[in-house]
């Protein structure tokens, strides 16, 4: 049962006949639609294109057009003759008064059939992307599907059209009023997945998260066309089948995709990586508090042309981060190194000025520690002047043997703390 | 075979696939072949696979789907097409006007027959939990230790004759399954029509005696039916890992009934080493000692040190343990058991150790007292500010250096030798003091705490800026004194009496 409220629209030929716009009288043929087209790729505006085919007269034919319980932007509507037998014109279009109609009058060389396209754009509708991505068992490569839902509340019910909702051209038998449709738009098979590992004290504590990077590019399998902002929900496939005449899948996790250009990485927070583990601790700078700050002088002019030292406003503010890393993660009952991403959050001028990997062997009053060449397990990243990102090669560990990385930062020209106020 | 009064949905094929807006013309149910439950415990959300047997004519075909009165949710529902691929096309999902419990699925069909179908989605109400009795034996050096599975169902629906996975692990879910399946549909709602509803009802009617398991490999199979005349083992969980989780599958299939917690076994493991620990920290605010079980999530190991062979649900170390309730008992030689206590425990990783909070131990006391005090090295700076024309003295800034020095008294009354942690904090950086001269720093003008701990016995570990842990082996009975002091040095300490205001000239 169709439940919108039907809406009209109609052309009609009025067969030269002059008469004035107050009274019109209108002897009509209704053109079927022939094609439809919907555009909802500008987002803001849906572009409805449709094609019918009129019996023109020769001479000045009146072209006649109205709608009703939909809403058509009047001043968008543009008239083209895409087929005719003879020259044909349109002479000048025409607003009849407090009336959702307007009618152009025509100028055809010959009578015959003309094909007609009127474009207009209409509101209420909508396209809202959605992805699926379902993932090899070994978490190497991915398919992505992209998903257009688009949403018919514009009060008119199409038949047979094609729907172009920003990604990819769906041709659909019915789109009634009130309906959605989700359309498969895209899809990208054996999409390079790279697995990272991060933990970023400022977002959680105590958890490390696994992501999964895609990049929107030809070398990636993507690249079509910049990823609209949508809801990604992963699959990942099983190991084995068992019989099973769809490969089971279970559910990963699921992200918002962020608008992503092209060649530009599209980062997924799949979920918690329970088996990296990270704790993170303020420590003193080596050496203790006294190196927590280095003072700054600064060469001195006085007015009078003496020259001097003096201590100026800035200093350098030391700080070091110790970060407890364990990483139990196995893959097929081995235990496996994992690249872990430490994010910091820093501003101003600073670098790193010291870094120390400690490998700890045995517990309690056995526990040894023993510093270890960093060079191949650990990268600085500088993101920009707010953002730093410590690479880490995590080699397993057990509960006999774990790592703990210190991380000297060294902001500088810090405003030093002002002089202590007057009670 | 049982069914709930309320059926979550049917699947009507509309044979006669006429225009949009055409009444339902011939309803059949497929029947359904087989359902697979994964279910997970971070997030109120279960994913429900099912396999059915669809007959299609060739054309275009309209499959109705709808879920009146329950919690799925509508956009995560998918439809697969399992077999006849290069013949049979999912042309468009459709969801009908004002409607959020139904949808429609054209498909485009070059053959006439059955085609095997999966429809999956998530719905809310179904979660999972772990949980644990440990059983110490009368020393505290063994534990048996069974976890359990608990499958709780309030969706409102019978899941019945159900493959039942459980997804060990937090997933990142950005809405929840449970709004989403309440969302009402975009734009006015629409009454639903007679012969939708007339079409439920008679799908309902049928769905009656249906749900025949069937061959579907993994999703079909074993069947629920158990003979009676065997002895019957509980069901083993198989557990695998899958990207950063662990699925748990519970052996063959399971009626999950609405509001019927079902619990089984999912690990049961005799003799696993013990280890008891004593922890007191500052931090946590503790006065007393808590006692710890610690364990390791490592496989087996016999008196040779050599992997025991065990099947995998009598070993340890092969999957995580999940997060859930513990509770410990300690048994007597004559089997009673005393109730130790019960704690929440996090997830343990493979290879990582299991540490259980027992409780407050009150055999092992410890008595800090502060046996002495003193203050030195006391040096008072006058700052003034120019204002104006004039320097105006604000006050004296003191620094001094104070001291106290603490005896802690720590009595173990356990038969056994035992092992403590005690961690503790102090109110300003900690710079450790070592058995040589005074550390750096001492004579300088940052503040700070100067922690001479260098007499302890065992090591001291400091933990952070505040925090300094030290660690001792106590004999049983046995009395033992920890002596160390802490100098805090003050620095710029504001005046409490020198606060008046003098003015002088340039």
């Amino acid at each position: 049962m169709r439940t919108f409220v039907s809406a009209f629209l109609g052309i009609f030929v009025l067969l030269a006949v002059a008469l004035p716009a107050q009274a019109r009288i209108k002897l009509t043929t209704l053109p079927e639609r022939e094609s439809v087209r919907i555009d909802i790729q500008n987002g803001r505006y849906t572009l409805v294109e449709e094609e019918r085919t009129v019996n023109l007269q020769a001479g000045r034919n009146q072209v006649d057009f109205s709608w009703a319980n939909i809403n058509i932007d009047k001043d968008s509507i543009v008239f083209r003759i895409i087929r005719a037998d003879g020259e044909v014109n349109v002479l000048n279009t025409n607003y009849p008064p407090n009336e959702n109609a307007l009618y152009w009058t025509v100028s055809a060389e010959k009578a015959g059939p003309a094909v007609v396209r009127i474009s207009y754009l209409i509101a209420n509708m909508a396209a809202e992307p959605s992805y699926q991505g379902v993932v090899e068992n070994d978490e190497k490569k991915l398919l992505l599907q992209v998903y257009m839902t688009v949403t018919n509340t514009s009060g008119e019910s199409f038949g047979e059209c094609a729907v172009q909702p920003g990604v990819g051209k769906t041709t659909v038998r019915y789109f009634n009023d009130g309906e959605r449709k989700r359309m498969l738009a895209a899809k990208f098979a054996e999409v390079p997945v790279a697995k990272r590992y991060v933990f970023d004290a400022a977002v959680d504590q105590e958890k490390t998260r696994m992501y999964y990077r895609l990049t929107n590019d030809k070398e990636n399998q993507m690249g079509g066309f910049p990823l609209p902002y949508g809801k990604v929900r992963l699959f990942i496939k099983e190991p084995k089948a068992d019989g099973d005449v769809a490969r089971s899948q279970a559910f990963l996790g699921e992200d918002w995709a962020q608008y992503t250009p092209l060649f530009a990485p599209l980062d997924l927070y799949v979920g918690v990586a329970q088996d990296v583990k990270v704790e993170r601790f303020q420590m003193d700078p080596e050496g203790g508090v006294r190196n927590a700050f280095d003072e700054l002088t600064a060469p001195r002019y006085t007015i009078d042309g003496k020259e001097g030292v003096t201590k100026p406003l800035f200093r350098n503010v030391r700080s070091r981060m110790r970060y407890r890393l364990q990483n139990f993660k196995t893959e097929k009952g081995d235990p496996i190194t994992v690249p872990l991403t430490i994010k910091e959050h820093v501003d101003g001028q600073w670098i790193v000025e010291k870094v120390v990997l400690k490998e700890i062997l045995g517990e309690r009053n056995e526990q040894k520690e023993k510093e270890i060449p960093y060079a191949d397990l650990f990268t600085v990243k500088r993101i920009d002047v707010n953002n730093v990102e410590y690479e880490v090669k995590l080699p397993p560990t057990t509960i006999d043997k774990k790592y703990d990385l210190y991380v000297t930062t060294l902001k500088m020209f810090v405003r030093s703390p002002a002089p202590p106020a007057a009670p | 075979m049982n069914r709930s009064p309320r059926v979550l949905f049917f699947a009507a094929l509309l044979l006669a696939a006429g225009p949009a807006g055409a009444a339902v013309d011939v309803v059949t149910l497929p029947t359904r072949e087989g359902t697979q439950l994964t279910i997970y415990n971070s997030e109120d959300i279960t994913m429900v696979r099912e396999h059915r047997l669809l007959t299609v004519k060739e054309g275009v075909n309209r499959i109705q789907f709808a879920w009146a009165n329950t919690l799925i949710d509508p956009t995560s529902i998918e439809f697969r097409i399992l077999d006849q691929q290069d013949k049979v096309d999912l042309v468009d999902t459709t969801f009908p006007a004002g409607r959020n419990d139904a949808l429609q699925w054209n498909i485009k069909s070059q053959m006439a027959g059955k085609i095997a179908v999966e429809i999956r989605y998530f719905t809310s109400g179904i979660t999972w939990a772990a949980d644990y009795v440990g059983i110490a034996n009368e020393d505290e050096t063994k534990l048996a230790v069974t976890g359990y599975v608990r499958v709780f169902n309030n969706s409102g629906e019978l899941y019945d004759n159900a493959q039942t996975r459980m997804v060990v692990g937090n997933i990142n879910l950005v809405e929840k399954i449970a709004e989403l399946a309440r969302r009402p549909p975009p734009g006015p709602a629409a009454p639903q029509s007679n012969l939708a509803q007339q079409a439920f009802a008679n799908s309902l009617a049928k769905a009656e005696g249906m749900a025949v398991p069937g061959p579907m490999g993994g999703m079909g199979g074993m069947g629920g039916g158990m003979g009676f005349a065997q002895p019957q083992k509980p069901k083993a969980v198989v557990k695998e890992g899958l990207s950063e989780y662990f699925l748990f599958t519970i052996e063959g299939r399971e009626d999950i009934k609405d509001k019927e917690p079902k619990r089984l076994v999912a690990m049961k493991v005799a003799e696993v080493p013990l280890e008891s620990i004593y922890k007191l920290s500052d931090r946590a605010g503790e006065t007393q000692f808590t006692k710890y079980y610690r364990f390791k999530n490592v496989k087996l190991l016999d008196e040779n040190g050599k992997e025991k062979k065990l099947s995998a649900m009598e070993n340890l170390g092969l999957s995580p343990l999940p997060n859930g309730m513990v509770r410990l008992f300690s048994e007597y030689k004559n089997k009673d058991l005393a109730y130790v206590g019960g704690t929440q425990t996090k997830y343990v990783p493979i290879g990582d150790r299991v540490e259980v909070n027992v409780g407050a131990d009150k055999d092992i006391t410890i008595q800090r007292h502060l046996k002495d005090q003193k203050i030195g090295n006391v040096a008072v700076r006058q700052y003034k500010r120019r204002v104006d024309d004039q320097f105006v003295q604000y006050y004296d800034l003191v620094d001094y250096d104070e001291t106290f020095y603490f005896e802690e008294e720590v009595v173990s009354g356990k038969p056994v030798p035992v092992k403590t942690e005690v961690e503790r904090h102090f109110e300003a950086d900690v710079v450790l003091w070592g058995e040589g001269d005074q550390p750096a720093g001492w004579n300088g003008n940052a503040p700070g705490a100067y922690v001479d701990l260098h007499t302890i016995a065992g090591r001291v570990e400091r933990v952070d800026q505040q925090d300094v842990k030290y660690f001792l082996d106590l004999k049983p009975g046995k009395k033992q004194l920890v002596q160390y002091s802490v100098t805090y040095k003050r620095r710029k300490v504001g005046p409490e009496l020198n606060t008046e205001r003098k003015r002088e000239p340039l």
